[in-house]
């Protein structure tokens, strides 16, 4: 499971023709992999001709700013993918977890136990998915929708459908306040986030495990995978994650809103399914997700300098994601056809 | 919904003239006396015409809900030098929804004027976008960003890269700043250099009269609630205060509801309540995205005949209800192309170092509109006076 699944085309031999250099299916092999990555770069290209606004390292800042909880959203949703599940309470856990921080906020102003209220009580969530997914043997299609919609239902009831904003301290709020070689710590954290994950699914067995459940739970079952535990960690993982995501949100906003939330799924989703295109074709991972986001984020920064219409930008991420998608299907099909 | 037995008794009874009244309730009182309980609204409506002096009462207050205020140009009048090119980035809390972009489009006439030049930005309904909308903004070159019904403490990623930028955001349609009660941010937060929007309690007063004029006095009516909007709960204050001075209205206790559950839980709700309460035969709506779903969810459960709809924006949707008399039979409206060149206006102030117009809402028309008044279709409603003309002038 560990195996790269890309097999990377090495350098032509020398004694190759042109004609035989230039052929459009060996250029195509060179990338293969990384077409997201090469769209990347043609759109920073495109832009970069179009808006004389577009390379500035202020619009790369602004566009790294608010890519923190997206980017951890995405992250979250990538554990239960990864061993062939989906969550689906992820956008109101979020919502539930800011407003819980929020509620926190009015009764003590501990920065710390603020903080932590939101990855406890995500684990928490987490768990109960897993439990419900794993051992009541419920679709997580519909264990998570359940306790996503009855988690909407609780934060109704704490916030009693108002917006909290008072007595947020600012310490909190300066996870996303304060810069670090110009971004917001919120960014930077995720990115640590972002290395730790990688290294836990790239080089553990924790992640090999997780991989090779996504493989098929039968066989990793067979190999002495214990298939169980390993799945609640998976749910456990993300609701943990949504904890750090609601930290960021929370410290963004100054505020939270009963009605965040459900709006982040879609988008974390779409940003996992464009990833399986980049670096290990056909899997989800961490690098190919940050890749995605980018990508994302560039074109939505892009199209807006250049003043598109406010439906252009749907179209654009939704072909985005449906080409990638096709092209990574594609390739892995090839992997494994060899 | 409009042929129904009990509309031809409303119908028939605001047809005759006041001589009339008499007789003709009479007559149409026989006609109702086949209608179940759900027409009792209508039989006080009758009870309440033949009343004879009070009909005037009534016909006056329809008047004052459905006449413009202010009925004249009531905004800045003190002239302000207008910067020269200035880039002003419009964002709007949802493009597809023509409450969001109407301002946009007024301000998008109000900079030929000035020979600004205008972007709008689509917030996509998400704090998310409207932040990175913000950010997008700035990186353009705009020298002042304004955000349409955005509220403040959603975007303060925005509003700090706007600080750290030197860039003023003001805002409307929010209900945040003078007429309106002003709400400040609280601690680190940032707020908005000045928020345009109508006398949201003054907006409500005259809904709740046109709720007084139409069911004379006699109304039952479900004030259903936003916590999450000012505006929405400086409105519901003017509404309530007037409602109070109805005695013989009945006002249900307040029901709340949050904007993410518009789409499904709203409906069912209401009409849930409604179904359980058949005497409540008015149903108050805060604003018109969310009267746009609860009103076909009433039609579809055959309660469009019993309840009457009210709801504020002016949004074009809720205006072909109004126009039809689809169970909304009325939309406290304010004008939005007012609202861009008010905007626009205060902008030059602030670019300027001027005072702020007072209120900072600068006077923004306002009017109930029903049957009646409704513009023709496809057009928004616009003050009757010729302000563009006005503040190009102060412009100069």
């Amino acid at each position: 499971m560990t195996d790269k699944t890309i097999r990377h085309i090495g350098a032509p031999a020398s004694g190759r023709s042109t004609r035989e250099r230039l052929n459009p299916a060996r250029l195509l092999s060179w990338v293969s992999g990384y077409e997201t990555l090469v769209l990347l770069g043609v759109l920073i290209v495109v832009f970069t001709l179009t808006s004389d606004r577009f390379l500035t390292a202020d619009n790369l800042q602004n566009v790294a700013l608010v890519q923190a909880v997206t980017a951890t959203m995405t992250l979250a949703v990538l554990m239960p993918l990864i061993i062939g599940e989906f969550d689906l309470s992820v956008g109101y856990l979020i919502g539930f977890l800011v407003m819980l921080e929020a509620v926190v906020a009015q009764h003590t102003s501990n920065p710390g136990i603020i903080i932590a209220a939101g990855p406890v009580v995500g684990l928490l969530v987490g768990l109960v998915n897993g439990l419900l997914t794993v051992y009541f043997k419920i679709s997580s299609f519909i264990a998570t929708l359940g306790v996503g919609i009855l988690l909407s239902g609780a934060t109704q009831g704490i916030s009693n459908g108002k917006v909290i904003f008072e007595n947020i301290p600012s310490s909190v709020t300066t996870l996303a306040s304060e810069d670090f070689l110009g971004l917001s710590l919120a960014v930077w954290l995720t990115l640590l986030l972002a290395v730790v994950l990688f290294y836990v699914l790239e080089h553990t067995p924790f992640g090999r495990f997780w991989y090779a459940i996504g493989g098929s739970e039968r066989v990793a079952y067979l190999a002495g995978v214990r298939t169980n535990r390993m799945r609640m960690t998976a749910f456990a993982a993300a609701g943990l994650i949504v904890g750090f995501a609601a930290n960021f949100a929370l410290a963004q906003a100054g505020s939270a809103n009963p009605g965040y939330g459900p709006e982040l799924l879609l988008p974390a989703y779409a940003a996992a399914f464009l990833g399986v295109a980049t670096y290990r074709p056909g899997y989800y991972n961490v690098l190919g997700a940050l890749v995605a986001i980018i990508l994302l984020a560039i074109g939505f920064n892009g199209l807006s300098l250049l003043g598109v219409p406010f439906w252009v930008q749907p179209i654009f991420n939704g072909s985005v994601l449906i080409i990638a998608v096709l092209v990574a299907r594609q390739e892995t099909r090839q992997v494994r056809t060899g | 919904m409009t042929t129904t037995r009990g509309r031809r008794i409303r119908h028939c009874v605001l047809a005759l003239p006041v001589a009339a009244v008499l007789a003709a309730g009479s007559a149409c009182a026989g006609i109702s006396s086949a209608q179940n309980d759900s027409d009792a609204g209508a039989d006080a409506r009758n009870a309440a015409a033949m009343a004879g002096p009070r009909s005037d009462q009534w016909d006056d207050l329809h008047k004052a809900a459905t006449t413009e205020s202010p009925a004249t140009y009531q905004g800045p009048t003190q002239s302000v030098t207008a910067p020269k090119n200035v880039k002003v980035a419009v964002i709007t809390c949802l493009s597809i929804l023509s409450g969001c972009v109407s301002p946009a489009t007024g301000a998008q006439q109000a900079a030929k004027h000035l020979g600004w030049q205008v972007r709008v930005f689509d917030g996509g309904g998400t704090p998310d976008k409207q932040n990175a909308q913000m950010l997008n903004a700035l990186s353009w070159g705009a020298k002042i960003i304004l955000n349409i019904a955005i509220d403040p403490n959603a975007v303060q990623d925005g509003l700090r890269a706007a600080k750290r930028a030197g860039v003023p955001v003001g805002a409307g349609s929010n209900g945040l700043d003078s007429p309106n009660p002003p709400v400040k941010p609280t601690g680190s937060n940032l707020g908005y250099a000045f928020d345009v929007g109508p006398d949201y309690a003054a907006l409500g007063t005259k809904a709740a009269q046109w709720v007084q004029a139409d069911s004379k006095g006699k109304a039952n009516i479900v004030v259903y609630s936003d916590k999450e909007f000012p505006s929405v709960l400086a409105l519901q204050k003017g509404l309530l205060d007037q409602l109070k001075t109805c005695k013989d209205c009945t006002v249900q206790p307040l029901r709340y509801f949050t904007g993410n559950q518009v789409a499904q839980v709203l409906p069912q709700s209401v009409v849930s309540y409604l179904r359980s309460n058949p005497d409540v035969d008015y149903v108050f709506i805060p604003y018109d995205p969310a009267a746009a779903a609860v009103v076909p969810a009433i039609a579809q459960a055959g309660l469009g005949d019993r309840v009457r709809l009210i709801s504020v924006l002016g949004s074009q949707e809720n205006l072909n209800f109004v126009r039809e008399s689809r169970v909304q039979v009325a939309d406290a409206a304010y004008d939005n192309r007012y609202m861009g060149y008010a905007m626009l206006d205060q902008t030059s102030r602030l670019l300027t170092k001027k005072p702020l117009a007072e209120p900072h809402g600068e006077n923004l028309p306002f009017v109930v509109l029903d049957k009646d008044n409704v513009p023709e279709s496809g057009s928004d409603w616009h003050a009757s006076f010729d302000y563009p003309g006005t503040f190009d002038g102060l412009w100069k």
